[in-house]
């Protein structure tokens, strides 16, 4: 199987498998459009990914070579986020910086499969939680007054249980 | 135009930052709200007929804040980071596209005015999803449309500001914005507490709802599923599993183009037959999907009115239906053989290999079977099925059935594409039937062996060899 040279943003060179490359759609555009050649030896340069997560990709897209073409237009209907393999599940055991860097990259490399696992990864994160918690395990600020605070609350009164 | 007045906002501020994925590709990744804090500028003090505003906006350079600014600290905690800062508002809307009503409202609503705004992005709210709870149903129905109306209604009259004003829910303005609702998918899976007045709620409201799922709702009545048949006309999808209180009432059905295309009434234990008849003849003609599971009342007699119905019919699960027959199979597959790719039939015990062999050769395009606990059906009913569906076939599940080596062999050598198989309680499979399939079908994603008294660790070993991701159902022996 032929190689190609990926470059990520600190100057590191990775040797990838084409087809497994290709798993980022972003790359395969490159190579198909830009006509790069397959067997050109110089590097995809990826400014927007550092090694130690272009290492994580790629060994995600490694993995994953053989998975089945993800739908096309799956509108996630059931809006499940509970539906990560134990493998994924494994792999993105990682800091929240790593996580959020991953998504980046899945979006910017466009890799569907990853990008919707690492979302979904967040989400769970999210999920169950109280305003308060996701803010603190965020480090986001409460920017609202206390008035809006109230109103907010109260507009969204329904799902709290009794 | 009871919010443009009351801001100053620049008009361009924010031309959404995320259109596109590849924007990310600049280094300009949206740096949300809060690059809003770090830069200053108040606008004056906002001249509106509410109480209360909340404008958001991520521009850098200009900004406007109600009156009370005075709370709005500036964030202090640059030692820690923020990621959620990093990511453009289309990536969060993908997080948040995860999350149930349920996790939006009570959570994500309430962190911060960015957050805010994104949980009522209109696209969201496309999907449905409220999770089984104690929460009056009908009651957040109610609150939800209504919000989900208001946000859609300021959206559209100024699309190019990014702002959301947090208003008195009972205004009267609000009450009358009365706009269909985007929503496509509506899913109310064990909610007990929803009622025909939620129901009717929805039939009024979700004019282009695709997708119900009522599974479990125990309070709802024809009544209200009446409503819904009548005024939602797009309805392609009902799942009404375990809806005890739906009788279908036969006399009362609505008459109406049909438009169906997946119908569950599984654990709907007074359907029988003459119900089922009437029900198809009136909204069986789209119907692909059709689940029956434990509908004990279901007997030959349907077989019929199924096959002359429902022309369409793509995959059947009968599971549990134990009036059923090869006379049903005969039917259904000599039929509809050559549409059927998913045919279930578990539990029906009184299926032979006649029937199986019938589905082997007229169902080419078969690629699931489920005949676990139908003991009479043995290898020759399995080889039928290898032969016939062959490279199409992805999984069958043969538990507790007659099956040998034989059985397995021949899916081996018919079937390399089986993704699940499951032997479960097949005391007549060795680990020489096991090799086989593992050797031969190499993308096996689930083997269940459990209770396989033949089978030993030598059969693990060999499939974790040979099928890398297959997940290993058995007990330990």
């Amino acid at each position: 199987m032929p190689n190609i040279k990926l470059k990520s943003s600190d100057n590191e060179i990775f040797e990838v498998d084409v087809e497994i490359a290709k798993a980022s759609v972003t790359i395969k555009t490159m190579l198909e459009d830009l006509g790069m050649d397959e067997d050109d030896d110089e590097a995809v340069p990826l400014p927007n990914v550092n090694s130690t997560i272009l290492k994580k990709v790629i060994q995600w897209a490694t993995y994953h070579k053989d998975d089945p073409p993800p739908p096309e237009d799956d509108e996630n209907k059931e809006k499940r986020a509970d539906d990560i393999s134990s493998w994924d599940a494994d792999f993105l055991k990682v800091d929240q910086g790593t996580l959020f860097e991953l998504i980046l990259a899945a979006n910017y490399l466009d890799i569907k499969g990853l990008l919707d696992v690492t979302c979904k990864t967040v989400a769970n994160m999210v999920k169950g939680k109280t305003p308060e918690e996701i803010r603190k395990t965020f480090n986001i600020k409460n920017d609202f007054t206390p008035a809006e605070e109230e109103q907010v609350r109260k507009e969204n009164e329904w799902c709290e249980e009794k | 135009m009871f919010i443009t007045s009351k801001h100053k906002l620049q008009k361009s501020t924010l031309a959404d930052h995320s259109k596109h994925h590849s924007r990310t590709r600049t280094t300009d990744i949206d740096l949300g709200y809060h690059t809003l804090l770090t830069s200053q500028s108040q606008s004056g003090s906002s001249v509106n007929s509410f109480n209360m505003t909340a404008s958001l906006c991520s521009t850098p350079t200009k900004t406007a804040c109600g009156s009370n600014t005075s709370t709005l600290t500036k964030y202090s905690c640059e030692t820690v980071i923020a990621y959620f800062d990093k990511l453009t508002d289309e990536l969060i809307i993908k997080i948040f596209n995860h999350l149930t009503a349920n996790d939006l409202c009570f959570s994500c609503a309430r962190v911060c005015r960015r957050w805010y705004y994104l949980t009522w992005t209109p696209s969201l709210w496309q999907t449905v999803v409220i999770k089984e709870t104690t929460v009056n149903v009908d009651f957040a129905l109610r609150s939800l449309f209504r919000l989900i109306s208001r946000e859609i209604y300021c959206r559209e009259m100024i699309p190019s500001i990014r702002e959301i004003s947090i208003k008195q829910s009972n205004n009267q303005q609000i009450h009358q914005i009365s706009l269909a609702l985007p929503i496509e998918c509506l899913n109310l899976n064990g909610c007990q507490n929803l009622t025909d007045k939620g129901l009717l709620l929805i039939a009024r409201k979700c004019t282009e709802l695709k997708h119900l799922y009522l599974r479990g709702c125990i309070n709802i009545t024809d009544l209200g599923l009446n409503e819904i048949l009548t005024n939602c006309a797009l309805v392609e999808t009902l799942d009404l599993t375990a809806a005890f209180n739906v009788k279908l009432n036969t006399t009362r059905l609505p008459q109406i183009p049909p438009n169906l295309h997946r119908l569950n009434l599984s654990l709907c234990h007074y359907v029988d037959d003459y119900t089922l008849k009437i029900f198809t003849k009136l909204y069986g003609a789209q119907i692909t999907h059709l689940y029956l599971r434990r509908c004990p009342l279901i007997s030959d007699h349907f077989a019929k009115c199924l096959v002359t119905y429902c022309p369409s019919l793509r995959e059947i699960s009968l599971n549990d239906c134990p009036q059923l027959t090869d006379y049903f199979c005969y039917e259904l597959s000599l039929k509809l053989g050559s549409h059927l790719r998913y045919i279930s039939l578990a539990k029906c015990e009184r299926i032979t290999d006649a029937a199986i062999k019938q589905i082997g050769k007229y169902c080419s395009k078969l690629r699931y079977l489920n005949i676990r606990g139908c003991r009479l059906v043995s290898d020759e009913g399995i080889a039928a099925i290898a032969r016939g569906a062959a490279a199409r076939l992805k999984a069958i599940d043969m538990g507790k059935c007659n099956v040998t080596d034989e059985g397995l062999k021949a899916l081996s050598d018919n079937c390399p594409n089986l993704r699940k198989i499951s032997v479960r309680e097949c005391t007549l499979v060795t680990d020489i039937g096991i090799s086989l399939v593992a050797y031969y079908c190499r993308n096996l994603v689930q083997m269940n062996m459990s209770n396989c008294v033949n089978v030993t660790i030598d059969a693990y070993r060999y499939v974790k060899r040979f099928c890398k991701k297959c997940v290993i159902e058995h007990s330990n022996q």
